[in-house]
């Protein structure tokens, strides 16, 4: 029916002069910062720790025939919520699991986890998520891994890359076939 | 939208959510000059949905709200689950809003225009027989003054506005409604919608009957509103007026009459009572930002302000007839609050099914309708509970907490996983006397209201229901072959409140001495006084509350409406 169209369109339209409010706006700037901190420090995190988080991101979700945690800027997302989400005990207990697991990491990957191997680096990260998994309640590896996902596929990059994101998808559609190129949802 | 200097109207409504909207509506569609009062802000249809659309990029911590600001303006509202950083501004600050808790009750609300008709969850089902009829025959609360065959045509009225979708199942006592094509059951739904069926029967898995568009009819156009586009963000706000809001659907009727006037961040103070015509007055306003004080006055008054907002206003209305409040004369206003009850369910694993997949986000679900205490059923409990559920593929947050890390986990989130399906359990509150509210004897708000106190608890009843809800779940689960079948049975029981759907304290009921309202909502003591919102119901069914508000509100406003017309209010 031509109303109902013209409706719809405009619904879609006013759907659109949100996308173009300045609240939107102010939230995609929010998004620009969220790239790569590129070895400096974070609001929270030092260099060094920046430097740390975005490469173990960087092996959790690495960049295949997408990009990885680490373009997809992670390591600021984590950043960020540790300066905005986190209350200080939440900071704390984070940061303190952090160096634990770097003082771990350089013990297990002499001299220095940095400095390491792409191959002994991902070793290392695996027996972790082995021994997470088996060990069955949280320990700072699980946070961060945790933290690494959410902030990956919550992403531009990983919503709208790796998987799919319907803005506005329609008409539900109950049953739909499952192809080699069906991929999960963003929501 | 007008902001008349006139202080005289043929209409007030209080509040301007599910029930104060349909009010309004309905009152003004009669020809009635009507004030439509809201104690919080302007809510504008698709300007003010600030959040709506918006991906998951532009919300800066994964939609979670930082923990200090979540804890210090939010605390009891988080506590509802519905609270993120894309919802927040539709939920009332407890950091602004106090009120007393004698024992733990969530009190979830949304001081704004539309209330909590912005973010409610739209199930939308009739009551039945059985539950108009459940207080004469176990005695727990007061007989309800109508019976189904009273509300069944104002039924069909609200559902062909409000736009319901779903399935004519033909259940007695889920009653079938006037409805556009239900949104749909994925494959796995309906293989264990035949399972269950054909293993209990008697019980039914049908489509959750919900107050979206799917084919929207010409009256639904012509407001502006639009079929569902499936984006599941609707307390977000919905430009396409999809499902039904005081934003979609009943403001833009009202304000079309030309009868309609709305003032909002305007708090009701009181009804004012004449006590020479013995009739309400009008209101006692409140300038939410000046605390300016005025008074309004009307031929017949509405209140529509939730169940609590509604019931702290009436009994703040004092007078030296009614020092307890107004039309309060047996004592009768604040007791039998009751809400609904949960924390039984269970969910299990479905294996197969891996060429389908369903696409959209479905803003509604499945639902077992109640199969306790019905037809012969006898339980060691009273009335009953139904289940709401759905079955799903697994997403990228649940794959992500398997093990794996590497290109390994990427590859294994980047496919929709393994189906599993659960339901949760949904079960009706007995009205209990001691189970009350009343002001606070020391402490007001900032307008000089006092606080509302609230004293209400679960009782044994409850708590059988929800072990019974828990079993029955994993009976049904296991005999629809689902795997690794993992119930649970809240104990202690959740706090109240966190169903949100709080009814009870201006009860409807046959005398006077024992309820507030009669049959029309009316109030038995002030005749042009009518509450037609959660407040004014004497049980609680066990399905979504909103549906009923909307019809019982059509229903006074037409016959209050009749009795303004024949001068006998």
């Amino acid at each position: 029916m031509l109303s109902s169209r013209r409706d719809f369109l405009g619904a879609l339209s006013a759907v659109g002069v949100v996308l173009a409010d300045p609240a939107w706006a102010a939230a995609q700037a929010r998004v620009s910062e969220k790239k790569i901190l590129q070895g400096r420090a974070g609001r929270v995190l030092s260099a060094d720790q920046v430097a740390f988080v975005d490469r173990v991101a960087d092996l959790i979700i690495p960049p295949t025939d997408t990009p990885g945690a680490s373009e997809a800027g992670v390591v600021g997302f984590i950043d960020r919520l540790l300066a905005e989400y986190e209350d200080p005990p939440g900071r704390t207990t984070f940061l303190e699991g952090l160096e634990d697991f770097r003082r771990r990491a350089d013990i297990a990957v002499a001299p220095s986890f940095m400095k390491a191997s792409e191959a002994r680096q991902f070793a290392f990260l695996q027996a972790e998520d082995v021994r997470a998994a088996e060990a069955q309640r949280s320990s700072f590896f699980v946070e961060l891994k945790r933290k690494v996902v959410i902030g990956y596929y919550t992403s531009e990059v990983g919503a709208t890359q790796e998987l799919l994101y319907l803005p506005v998808p329609g008409p539900f559609q109950p049953d739909v076939v499952v192809t080699g190129e069906t991929r999960n949802y963003a929501l | 939208m007008s902001s008349g200097d006139s202080t005289e109207f043929d209409a007030i409504v209080i509040g301007s959510g599910i029930s104060g909207g349909w009010a309004a509506k309905e009152l003004t569609e009669q020809g009635l000059k009507t004030l439509l009062v809201e104690r919080g802000r302007n809510v504008e249809h698709r300007r003010d949905y600030v959040t709506e659309s918006q991906p998951p990029w532009a919300f800066s911590h994964g939609m979670q709200v930082p923990k200090e600001e979540l804890q210090t303006h939010w605390s009891i509202q988080k506590n509802s689950g519905w609270v993120n950083e894309a919802t927040k501004h539709f939920f009332t600050k407890d950091s602004e809003h106090q009120y007393v808790q004698e024992k733990p009750f969530n009190w979830i609300r949304g001081f704004q225009l539309g209330g909590k008709s912005l973010t409610w969850g739209r199930a939308s089902w009739r009551w039945g027989p059985q539950d108009f009829e459940a207080n004469a025959k176990d005695g727990h609360g007061c007989d309800w003054p109508v019976r189904y065959a009273d509300l069944a045509p104002w039924y069909s009225h609200v559902e062909r506005f409000a736009g319901i979708a779903g399935d004519r199942d033909g259940i007695w006592h889920l009653p079938d409604g006037e409805f556009q094509p239900a949104i749909g059951m994925n494959v796995v739904e309906l293989h264990i919608k035949s399972v269950i069926e054909q293993r209990f029967p008697g019980r039914h898995l049908i489509n959750m009957r919900s107050a979206h568009l799917t084919q929207p009819t010409q009256e639904q156009i012509t407001l502006g509103r639009s079929a569902c586009q499936s984006r599941n963000e609707c307390a977000r706000g919905c430009s396409f007026g999809a499902y039904f809001s005081t934003q979609s659907a009943t403001l833009p009727a009202a304000l079309r009459t030309g009868n309609l006037t709305v003032l909002t961040d305007t708090v009701v103070h009181s009804v004012l009572y004449d006590p020479t015509r013995k009739r309400a007055s009008g209101v006692r306003l409140i300038d939410a930002h000046t605390r300016q004080g005025r008074e309004i006055h009307a031929r017949v008054v509405f209140v529509c302000a939730s169940t609590l907002g509604s019931t702290q206003i009436l009994l703040n209305s004092m007078s030296s007839s009614f020092p307890k409040g107004i039309g309060n004369r047996h004592g009768i206003l604040g007791h039998y609050l009751m809400d609904h009850v949960w924390g039984g369910g269970g969910r299990g694993v479905v294996r197969g099914f891996e060429e389908h997949f369903y696409r959209g986000r479905r803003p509604a679900s499945t639902y077992v309708p109640r199969f306790r205490n019905i037809e012969g059923d006898r339980q060691t409990f009273l009335r009953g509970y139904g289940f709401g559920g759905a079955a799903s593929r697994e997403g990228w947050e649940g794959l992500a907490a398997a093990a794996g890390i590497g290109k390994d986990l990427k590859a294994s989130i980047r496919k929709p996983g393994g189906w599993s399906f659960g339901f949760y359990g949904i079960g009706e509150m007995l009205p209990r006397y001691e189970n009350t509210v009343r002001l606070d004897p020391h402490r007001t708000d900032a307008y000089g209201i006092p606080l509302l106190s609230l004293n209400c608890q679960y009782s044994e009843n409850e708590r059988l229901m929800v072990q019974d809800m828990a079993r029955s779940a994993e009976e049904m689960l296991k005999a629809a072959g689902l795997e690794q079948v993992r119930t649970y049975a809240s104990n202690p029981l959740d706090t109240p409140g966190n169903v949100i759907h709080e009814a009870g304290t201006a009860r409807m009921g046959r005398d006077s001495k024992t309820s507030y309202l009669n049959g029309y909502n009316q109030c038995h003591e002030v005749p042009n006084l009518f509450v037609t919102d959660g407040a004014a119901l004497a049980s609680n069914a066990c399905v979504n509350p909103s549906l009923t508000f909307m019809a019982f509100t059509a229903r006074a406003a037409d016959y209050a409406v009749t009795q303004l017309k024949a001068g006998k209010i």
